[in-house]
C-alpha cells in the first residue's frame, strides 16, 4: 500500500530531474552544433523538458491527502527541507517556463543564454535539494549519499539519452563518432554524461541497501532486504544494457542495427531501469525505533 | 497548565492488556488501522541444552506502551512543511487540520510511528495528550483507563524526579535522535536500545 502511496513521488522525481538532464546536456550539444536545423531541434527539447517538469510537479500533489493546503507548504522554510524543496521547485519551475518560452520561437534570443544558465544553476540545486529531503537519521538505508548520488545519476543519464534518441532520428551524424569534423561531434559529450552517470548510479547502488543496524525496525521494511539486493542488481543490469547500447550506437559500425533503433532500445532500458530504481529507493525505507 | 506533559511507564507493572489503546481508540473514535497508543510485544531468547541433559532457557518478553511522547526534540515538527505540526505553549504536540496537507513527511521523520495519517481526512493525526481532558483536570484516556497503574502522567521534570531517569529500552530508538518526554521503570529482562536479542512478536498490532 506505502508502495502504491509513494507511485507519485517515483514520477515526480524522475520527470523532474529527466528534465534538468535535458537541459544541462542540451547546453552542452548546443555548445558544439553549428547546422540551423540541429540548433533548433535541441533548443526545442527545452520545451519538452518544461512539460516533463510540468508534469513532474503536478504528478507530486498526488501524494498529498489534501492538496488544496500546499500553499501552506512554504511555510517553514527555516527548518524544513520539505519546504525548501517545494520553493525550489516553484524557483526552477519560472526558469523552465522563461527558458521554454524563449526557446519557442525559432530565432535564438537574446535573453536565452541567461534563461539557460538560470534554468541549469537552479535545476541542479533542486536536485541537490530534493536528495536531502529523504537524508533521515531514522532511516538508515536513506541516511547516506546514496541518493544524492542516484538522483543525480537519472540527470546525466536521461538527459543523455534523450538527446541521443532524439538526434539519431533527424542527425545520426551529429551524434556518432566517424566521418565527421570532431569539432563537431557530440558523441564524446553525450557518452561521456552517460558514463559518469552510469558511475554515480553503481556507486550509489550499494549504499542503497538499508545497514544492518541494530535498531532498525523490520517491520516498517517494506521489502525484504534479499529481495532488494536482487531487485538493485537487476535495476544495475538494465542501467548497465542501457549505457552499454548507447555507446555502441555513438560508435557508428560497431552496431548492428541503425543509430536510432539502438538508442531506442537503450532510453527503454534506461526507463525501465530508472523506474525500477526510484521504487526500489522507495521500498528501502525501514526506520529504526519503533 | 503544564509546562511539559510527559507520560510515564512502569514496563514491571504492564501486562499487556491493551487496555490503553483501546480506550485511546474508542475515545477519539480512531479508524482500526489509526493508532495513537500502540503496545509493543517485545520477546526473545531460546532453550538450550545443559550438561547433565537437563535445558536451560533465556527467554523474556514484555510490553512497551507507547504513543508520541511529546519530544523537547520534535523531529515531526522540523519536518513539517506546513509548520501544522507544531508544539504549543504547553508543551504539546499537535496538528493543525487548517495547515496540514496530508504529505506524511513527519510520519516518516518519526521513530515512534506517532503522526498517523487518517485517509479519510487526508490528513495527519496524532495524540494531543488528550488536551480537552488536561484542560478540564481529567487524565488522558489511556492513563485513566490502565487497570494496572502502569501508565501515569504529569510534569517531565517531576516524573524524572519521582521516577528516575532510567535508560530506555528495545525496541525504542535512541531518545537522542528526539529527546522523548518519557519516563520508564525498565522490567528485569528489559534490552538496551538497539538490541537485537529479541523481536516485536505482534506488528500487526503496530
Amino acid at each position: 500500500m506505502l508502495l502504491l502511496h509513494e507511485w507519485p513521488l517515483v514520477l515526480f522525481t524522475l520527470l523532474v530531474q529527466a528534465a534538468v538532464g535535458i537541459v544541462l546536456v542540451g547546453e552542452c550539444l548546443l555548445r558544439r552544433a553549428k547546422d540551423a536545423r540541429l540548433v533548433t531541434r535541441i533548443r526545442r527539447q527545452s520545451c519538452v523538458a518544461f512539460i516533463l517538469f510540468a508534469v513532474g510537479g503536478l504528478l507530486s500533489l498526488g501524494h498529498t491527502g489534501s492538496p488544496l493546503n500546499s500553499f501552506h507548504t512554504l511555510s517553514n522554510i527555516g527548518s524544513s527541507w520539505l519546504s525548501r524543496e517545494i520553493a525550489m521547485l516553484g524557483i526552477t519551475g519560472l526558469a523552465f517556463l522563461w527558458l521554454a518560452f524563449l526557446r519557442w520561437k525559432d530565432q535564438p534570443q537574446a535573453a536565452e543564454k541567461t534563461a539557460a544558465l538560470l534554468t541549469v544553476a537552479a535545476g541542479l540545486v533542486l536536485v541537490a535539494v530534493m536528495s536531502r529531503v529523504y537524508r533521515l537519521a531514522v532511516v538508515p538505508a536513506w541516511s547516506s549519499y546514496a541518493g544524492l548520488l542516484a538522483f543525480f545519476a537519472t540527470v546525466l543519464l536521461c538527459g543523455a539519452l534523450w538527446h541521443g534518441f532524439m538526434l539519431s532520428r533527424s542527425h545520426p551524424d551529429f551524434i556518432t563518432l566517424p566521418g565527421l569534423p570532431q569539432e563537431g561531434s557530440a558523441a564524446r559529450p553525450l557518452f561521456a554524461a552517460a558514463f559518469l552517470g552510469f558511475l554515480l548510479a553503481a556507486v550509489s547502488l550499494p549504499l542503497s541497501v538499508p545497514l544492518q543496524d541494530a535498531g532498525l525496525n523490520l517491520r516498517t521494511a517494506l521489502i525484504p532486504l534479499s529481495c532488494l539486493t536482487w531487485s538493485l542488481a537487476l535495476r544495475a543490469l538494465l542501467t548497465g544494457f542501457a549505457v552499454l547500447l548507447f555507446g555502441l550506437a555513438l560508435l557508428r559500425g560497431e552496431c548492428k542495427c541503425s543509430p536510432a533503433c539502438a538508442t531506442t532500445v537503450a532510453l527503454i532500458l534506461l526507463a525501465a531501469g530508472e523506474f525500477l530504481g526510484r521504487a526500489l529507493f522507495y521500498l528501502s525505507y525501514a526506520r529504526v525505533g519503533m | 497548565m503544564y509546562k511539559q506533559p510527559a507520560f510515564y511507564f512502569d514496563m514491571t507493572a504492564c501486562s499487556g492488556c491493551k487496555t490503553c489503546m483501546v480506550a485511546c481508540m474508542d475515545g477519539h473514535d480512531l479508524p482500526v488501522s489509526t493508532l495513537w497508543r500502540r503496545v509493543a510485544e517485545y520477546a526473545g531468547g531460546s532453550w538450550s541444552r545443559q550438561p547433565g541433559n537437563t535445558f536451560g532457557q533465556n527467554v523474556f518478553s514484555y510490553y512497551l506502551s507507547i504513543s508520541c511522547n511529546h519530544c523537547l526534540n520534535p523531529v515531526c515538527v522540523q519536518a513539517c512543511p506546513t509548520t501544522a505540526m507544531n508544539k504549543n505553549a504547553q508543551g504539546i504536540v499537535s496538528v493543525d487540520h487548517n495547515k496540514c496537507v496530508g504529505c506524511r513527511y513527519c510520519e516518516m521523520n518519526c521513530p515512534y510511528s506517532a503522526p498517523q495519517f487518517n485517509a479519510a481526512l487526508g490528513k495527519m493525526t496524532k495524540c494531543d495528550f488528550c488536551f480537552s481532558r488536561l484542560q478540564k483536570d481529567e487524565a488522558p484516556l489511556c492513563v485513566a483507563s490502565c487497570p494496572m497503574r502502569a501508565l501515569k502522567f504529569g510534569e517531565y521534570e517531576d516524573l524524572k524526579k519521582q521516577y528516575g531517569d532510567a535508560d530506555h529500552a528495545a525496541p525504542l530508538p535512541d531518545p537522542a535522535i528526539a529527546k522523548p518526554c518519557l519516563v520508564l521503570t525498565p522490567c528485569r529482562s528489559a534490552k538496551p536500545i538497539g538490541s537485537r536479542d529479541g523481536m516485536l512478536s505482534n506488528p500487526e498490532e503496530m
